[in-house]
This record gives structure tokens, C-alpha cells and sequence, in this order.
């Protein structure tokens, strides 16, 4: 059997998508396609899908990666073309290729957050960020894998790569646990910013750039 | 500029995915090098309206025309609205994010009376005055609505430019390409509203007054400026030759119907008497095994979907229904693909018919008897016998099913008090049936829901003449069923009658009601197909600005010789065969279905004689 990951693109109109629909939705787009894809048995029978790490609703990626069977052995560029042949705008295959790590190897992303105002300008925005991540401690409320609510103090938890202005945007790049064992939305730091901050006609955007294997190599 | 605007409210509204469109099998068209474009307004929320059929085939035919172009617009959620309202995002279509008010038809889709209310709010979201008469006379922003609603759009006479009477698909490009003239020519609105009147099929209600009685029933309904009269619905011919699409829009997210669906016959040969659409549709009209076949498969390898449904109002009543199945199956199963046959009826549905779905798939088993003994049964003739819901349970029961849902309308004409009994004392039998059945699959318990809906007198039926049963009436019966049903094994729902009450106004309504729904809206009325919306206390304050006494419409017999709001408006069916079939009810004499005999209603003599060969 051959096992193929493919890395895609989620940007644009299919950022909006949430990772339950995806699944689905890349169901069809594999039946679409045409492909020999390996299906399980049964009544309702589908592709067996693993996508490394789901992807907020919203943000976009360049980096997503989605694994899959085949029962005959294809090219992983024909994979590619006729995955790309069937996928709408935003969803696009740009490699494909035997599996070379494996999810319990992802330690981390790396994210690009976008943060715009009415109210506030870019350096308004980037001064307020100080003095709120000058704090020595961010709490947190978070929920847990069994759906309880705790506290958690993220500042020792994301990390500030760089943090710059560009145009009207303040810009923040930020490394996250992500993975099996530490999962950090960058969301729980964009939105306790926005609230210390005070504002409410703010637009993000985030994009998540890397995912990061235990050896800091990128997740392939 | 807008689609930054939606963007930035997008991830503050529930499934944020159904405002952004961008769905693979949509079809984007340059907007500056179209001649015409035609918005297609569902009234109701995304999930719904995408799960309609009708907009898929009306989509892609207009669509098909190079030059034309059909953009989706449907409700935004009251959630997603407030944000709209909020940021000025005015209502646009989700292919090019492009304003409403920027098209020149905005055309809505009449499924059910209570989404009238959205159609309001939705022209309000546009930025478009709600009102025809206020719109101006400069040829842009059409309204237009087809459906089985439009059958009597007179509430909504106020509202739009014009209506599509019958088959949508034969008329839409014929009324684009005389606008699309007409837009080349420099033409005012009223000189093309006057010149479209005359395509069959489109009915300008400005171009008709009515006149009233003193005792609030029409006098007159008269023809303006060689309009014509009556306004007769557009057929078409054959099924096989008719545009049918080859491809579905697949939505990023779940929605009611996510499936393929295949229309495999238009009409209904059976003519039960409380039914609009089985004479709205009529004459009875298959499509053929091959394209049958031929189009699923081309459904199904477009969209990737892994599910089909078959879709008419009575699947099993195609002649060909055993070649069909096999033909289907030999295809749905070597691709490991869902079949499913809603619109099965009792009588004739076999041990054959049963072995090709259960290979498939197990589910809950729908039956819709409607009435709870015979003689009703016969009343509103629904042409199925006891013994017959009887035999195909226990087939349904040793093929191993265990849960079976009953259909009954409460509140039909001539119905009593053991007519309601009746309801569950057949439940009661259902239940001890499976007792009786040998090779039942074991260890289940049996259990049957019964499902009430309320009798709801529509026009162009032969109950269009027949009071509805007052609240009163209704809660009566409702609770004389409840406190009928002896057996834990039988569940059975209760609920309010007034949406039912709401649309019996609005179904048989004239001019005059359209007041009200004016004023509903102005209160706040929207959703009103939704219980966690709906508002009867506002409708009620509606009827009462608007001066409509909602008695006079729902719960008073209407005489054969009166005038009916839709008298003008020729759907093929003689108003004296509905009347003779509504005698044919108060004596309890059944009619036989077209295939057996023809009962003359009308439509074979339009069509050039024969319904059947």
C-alpha cells in the first residue's frame, strides 16, 4: 500500500471552511478525482484521512498536509495535477510525496498574525502590545482534552519571533506547541491582546507558515 | 472593497463558510462582460436553500448562455445579518460578492408561504425598496418569483414585478432574452413589463385589477391593456429533452440535502385531494431509464458526492421503477454509492422494491397513510387500503426493519372524532403486526412515530373551497389523539397550529393580505418556517393594522361560483373538476388514478389529448 502526504495550500474563500468540513469535503474531492484511493470497508465507505494538525476556522495556510492510501502505484505528481484538476480556489496540492515524518514528530508552528484597527494605528497597536506582553505573567482561561476549564499562563508558552508594522497592520509572528502532546491556538494570545487593549473593530488574519518537527525541521 | 468588508465580520458569524461562496462547481462570470444577470434569492438560510433543486437547474441553464449570468444569494442568518447591518454590507450574491441591488433580475423561489416574510427582509438587506411601485421606472432590478407558491401570488401582488407561472426552465431564457432587447433599446420598465406579459407563462399582476364585493369575496379580476386572461402556466413537453444540469455546486459545509438528486418523473398520477402539487404538476411526465441513469452518473463523478437521491413525488409510480432500481444500482454499488428512494407509496411496494434498497442501506421506513380510517382515507382519496399499509409493514418487518414513521394530516374536511381515534388504533395494529411476524429481527423493539401535520386547504385542489379547522377544532383533536395512543411502543408529537393557521391565509389570500405580511415585517416577522422565530403574537398584530380578519380566509367555505384570487391564473385544471372532486369527498367516493382511467381534470386537453399513450 501506498501511503502519500500532500501538502496544500488553505487561503482565500476556503480559509472559512472548518477542519470537520474539510474532511468531508476532501472526500469528495478525492472521489472527484478519480484517484485509486484506498477506502474503508463497510456501509458508508470513505478514504482513510489524516490531516497532521487542523487548521482554525479562518486562518490560512500554505503549509497544510493531508495523508492518504492508494491501491496502485501513481505518480505523486499525477496525484498532485489531479488533485489540483478538482480543488477549488485556495486549495491547491503543491507537493506530494511519500510521508517522511510522522505527526508525533510536530513540536511546534509558526504563525503570521495580522492585526488591523479603525481606532488604532499600526504603531498605536504595536505600543499597546508592549505594555501588555511587558506584563510578567498572561493567564489564561483554556480548556483541557477532557473539556475543563483551566488557567494557564501563556507567556512562557508562545514565542515572539519579531513583531513589526507594515502599512496600517501590526505584524506578529509567533512560534506555538503544536502537536500531540501541547496544543497552542495563537487566537488565546491574539484575543486576550485585543481585550487588554480595548478595541473592537479589529480585523485578524492569521496564517500558519511552518510546522515543526522535534529535529527543527520542517514537517514533510 | 465589499468582499474585504465581509471578510472582516466573517469569522464573528456562525458557519461563516456559507457567506463567502467560492464552492467548487460555481460558476464565476466576469461581471463586465455579461449582457444580463439574473440574482437567484432563496428566502431562506444557506443550508436550505442549497438543498433545493430547482435553483440548481434554473443556475446552471441561465448560466449555460455565455452571455447571461446566475449568481446564489440567499438569507443571511439573523446572526450575520446584525453584522451586515452593523458594517452597511448591503445583500449580495456569493459568486462575485456583488451587491444585489447591482442586478438586473432578482428572482426569489416561492417553496412555502412562511419564508414570504424573508423575501421582504431579504429586499430591505439589498437596499431595495420593497414596494414595486416605488422602484422606479428605469429597466433594472426585476423582481420576479416562480414556484409552487406562484400558483396564487396575490399576497404578494404588491411586491413583485412579475411571476413565472409552471415549468421555470421554459420560460427563464425566452423573458432574459426579451429583457436582454429590451436593454439594448433603452426601454422603460413598464414598457418591458408590458411586452413580457405576453410570453405564456409570465403574469404581470400590475397589469390586472381587482375589484371586491361588499362582503369582502372578489367581484371582478379585469385585464389591463390587452393582457392576457386567463395567464396560463408553462409545460414542458419531455423530461428527456428538458435542460438538466450536469453538475452541482458542493458546499464546504454540511447542508440538509448533501447528495446528488435526480428528478426521475414530474407530476402525479395519483390526484389525493388535499395535495397541491400533484395538480400543479400535473400532466404526469418520466424521464427515461437511460437518463436516468446517465444523469447520476455524471451527477455523481462531477461532485464527488457518494450519495443519491431519488427525487418526484412518487418515485415508485414510474412505469420502468424495477429497471430503473437495477440500472441505478449497477452503477451506485460497483462505486460504493448511497441510493436512497424517498416518495415510496404502500400499494405497490413489493418484496423486489424492499431487497434493492436494504442492500444499500437500513434506515427508518416512511409511510404516509394521512388519515386514520378507510372512509376518510376515501375522502381525501389517498388510495391506500389497510390491508396494503399492513402487508408492506410485515415485509418491511421480516426484511429486518424495526422502526417505522406514520404520516397523518389532523383537521381534513369531513373528518370526526374516529377518524382521530382511528389514527391510533392503526398504530396500535402496526405494533401488534410485528408480534406476529416470524422471522423479525430479534432483540429490537418495535417503535412508530406518528407525525401530524395540519390540514392546510390550498388553491387549485379540490379542498381549495373547504374551510380549515379552527385552533380550537385542532388542539381538540390533538389531544383526543394523544390521550388515544395506549402503547409506549407508539410516540407521537404535539404542536401549535398557528404556522398552519398563518399559512392558510397566506396561501389562499388575495391582494389585501399582502398588507399584512408588509406590516409582520415591519414588526420584525423573518424565519417564520423556524418555531425559535416565530412570532404569532406579531402576526397577530399585523392583521390588525392591516385590517385582515384571518377567519374569512382560513375557516370560511367558499362556494364553488366564487371568484378566487388565482381564478386568472390557469394551471390547466377546471375549477368545475375540483369542485366535482370535492363533492366526490363529502360522499366518500374515491377516484380512480390517471393511469387507470382518466378523470378529465383538464390538463389532457391542453397537452393535445392524451396524458398517457
Amino acid at each position: 500500500m501506498n501511503k502519500i502526504r500532500v501538502q496544500f495550500t488553505k487561503v482565500g474563500r476556503v480559509s472559512y471552511m472548518s477542519h470537520l468540513d474539510l474532511n468531508r469535503f476532501m472526500q469528495r474531492a478525492l472521489r472527484r478525482s478519480n484517484l485509486p484511493i484506498k477506502y474503508t470497508e463497510g456501509f458508508n465507505p470513505h478514504a482513510y484521512l489524516t490531516f497532521a494538525l487542523p487548521l482554525s476556522l479562518g486562518f490560512e495556510s500554505k503549509v497544510e498536509t493531508m495523508d492518504f492510501k492508494l491501491t496502485e502505484d501513481i505518480s505523486p505528481e499525477i496525484v498532485k495535477d489531479r488533485l489540483n484538476a478538482v480543488l477549488p480556489d485556495g486549495l491547491k496540492v503543491v507537493s506530494a510525496a511519500p510521508p517522511v515524518h510522522s505527526n508525533t514528530d510536530i513540536i511546534a508552528s509558526e504563525y503570521t498574525v495580522r492585526i488591523k484597527s479603525k481606532s488604532l494605528n499600526s504603531s498605536e497597536l504595536e505600543s499597546k502590545f508592549d505594555v501588555f506582553y511587558s506584563q510578567d505573567e498572561l493567564i489564561a482561561e483554556k480548556f483541557n482534552k477532557k473539556k475543563k476549564q483551566i488557567f494557564v499562563d501563556i507567556k512562557p508558552v508562545f514565542e515572539i519571533m519579531t513583531k513589526y508594522e507594515i502599512n496600517d497592520e501590526f505584524v506578529l509572528k509567533i512560534k506555538a506547541p503544536s502537536g500531540n502532546e501541547k496544543n497552542y491556538n495563537p487566537n488565546l494570545l491574539v484575543d486576550m491582546f485585543i481585550k487588554h487593549a480595548e478595541i473592537s473593530d479589529e480585523t485578524v488574519k492569521i496564517e500558519r507558515n511552518r510546522i515543526i518537527c522535534s529535529d527543527n525541521s520542517d514537517f514533510l | 472593497m465589499l468582499r474585504e468588508k465581509i471578510e472582516s465580520i466573517l469569522l464573528k458569524a456562525q458557519k461563516p463558510a456559507r457567506y463567502i461562496g467560492g464552492e467548487p462547481g460555481a460558476i464565476v462570470k466576469d461581471i463586465y462582460s455579461t449582457d444580463v444577470s439574473f440574482a437567484f434569492c432563496f428566502p431562506d438560510s444557506y443550508d436550505i436553500g442549497m438543498s433545493h433543486l430547482g435553483m440548481k437547474i434554473l443556475y446552471s441553464l441561465i448560466n449555460s448562455r455565455e452571455n447571461y449570468r446566475c449568481e446564489r444569494v440567499f438569507a443571511p442568518w439573523p446572526d450575520f445579518e446584525k453584522l451586515m447591518l452593523e458594517n452597511d454590507i448591503p445583500l449580495y450574491s456569493l459568486e462575485n460578492l456583488q451587491p444585489v441591488k447591482d442586478f438586473d433580475f432578482i428572482g426569489f423561489t416561492l417553496q412555502y408561504e412562511l419564508s414570504y416574510t424573508n423575501i421582504l427582509n431579504m429586499l430591505k438587506l439589498a437596499q431595495i425598496p420593497i414596494l414595486a411601485k416605488d422602484r422606479g421606472d428605469e429597466l433594472k432590478n426585476i423582481v420576479c418569483a416562480g414556484g409552487p407558491c406562484a400558483c396564487n401570488p396575490e399576497p404578494l401582488a404588491d411586491f413583485f414585478d412579475f411571476f413565472i407561472l409552471g415549468d421555470g426552465e421554459e420560460v427563464e431564457l425566452e423573458f432574459m432574452d426579451l429583457y436582454a432587447e429590451h436593454k439594448k433599446q433603452g426601454s422603460t420598465k413598464t414598457e418591458f413589463l408590458k411586452a413580457v406579459s405576453q410570453i405564456e407563462g409570465i403574469y404581470v399582476p400590475s397589469l390586472y385589477d381587482i375589484s371586491y364585493n361588499e362582503d369582502g369575496t372578489i367581484a371582478d379580476i379585469a385585464p389591463i391593456d390587452n393582457a392576457p386572461m386567463p395567464v396560463k402556466k408553462r409545460i414542458v413537453n419531455s423530461l428527456d429533452n428538458a435542460f438538466y444540469p450536469d453538475n452541482f455546486v458542493v458546499p464546504f459545509t454540511e447542508i440538509v440535502h448533501d447528495r446528488v438528486s435526480v428528478e426521475v418523473l414530474r407530476g402525479c398520477i395519483r390526484g389525493c385531494r388535499f395535495c397541491q402539487a400533484g395538480f400543479l404538476y400535473r400532466p404526469f411526465r418520466e424521464k427515461s431509464v437511460e437518463k436516468i441513469v446517465s444523469q447520476t452518473r455524471t451527477l455523481c463523478e462531477n461532485t464527488g458526492y457518494d450519495e443519491v437521491s431519488l427525487v418526484s413525488l412518487s418515485t415508485s409510480d414510474h412505469s420502468q421503477i424495477e429497471p430503473m432500481l437495477s440500472g441505478l444500482l449497477d452503477y451506485t454499488e460497483s462505486k460504493q454509492i448511497n441510493l436512497s428512494l424517498p416518495s415510496l407509496r404502500v400499494d405497490n411496494f413489493s418484496k423486489e422494491l424492499l431487497d434493492k434498497i436494504t442492500t444499500v442501506r437500513k434506515s427508518t421506513l416512511t409511510f404516509a397513510p394521512e388519515a386514520g380510517t378507510q372512509r376518510l382515507r376515501d375522502v381525501i382519496n389517498k388510495n391506500v387500503t389497510e390491508e396494503e399499509l399492513m402487508r408492506t409493514c410485515r415485509t418491511a418487518f421480516e426484511g429486518g426493519y424495526s422502526s417505522v414513521k406514520l404520516y397523518f394530516m389532523i383537521g381534513l374536511p369531513h373528518e370526526t372524532d374516529e377518524d382521530i381515534v382511528g389514527i391510533a388504533e392503526l398504530a396500535q395494529r402496526v405494533v401488534d403486526l410485528y408480534y406476529t411476524v416470524e422471522n423479525r429481527k430479534k432483540g429490537q423493539q418495535v417503535k412508530i412515530s406518528i407525525s401530524t401535520a395540519t390540514f392546510v386547504p390550498k388553491p387549485f385542489t379540490p379542498f381549495q373551497f373547504e374551510p380549515q379547522a379552527t385552533r380550537e377544532e385542532i388542539m381538540h383533536k390533538q389531544e383526543l389523539l394523544l390521550s388515544s395512543i395506549k402503547s409506549k411502543k407508539i410516540s407521537c408529537s404535539k404542536h401549535k397550529p398557528d404556522t398552519s393557521i398563518l399559512e392558510a391565509l397566506l396561501a389562499r389570500g388575495d391582494r389585501r393580505v399582502g398588507k399584512a405580511i408588509y406590516e409582520a415585517y415591519k414588526l420584525g416577522c423573518k424565519f417564520d418556517s423556524w418555531s425559535e422565530f416565530f412570532d404569532y403574537e406579531k402576526w397577530e398584530r399585523a392583521f390588525e393594522l392591516a385590517g385582515i380578519d384571518v377567519a374569512f380566509y382560513a375557516n370560511r367555505r367558499r362556494e364553488y361560483l366564487e371568484k378566487m384570487p388565482w381564478d386568472h391564473l390557469d394551471y390547466y385544471v377546471d375549477k368545475v373538476f375540483l369542485a366535482k372532486e370535492n363533492l366526490n369527498a363529502l360522499n366518500a367516493v374515491t377516484t380512480p388514478n390517471c393511469r387507470q382511467k382518466c378523470s378529465g381534470c383538464g390538463v389532457a386537453k391542453c397537452i393535445g389529448g392524451k396524458c398517457f399513450e
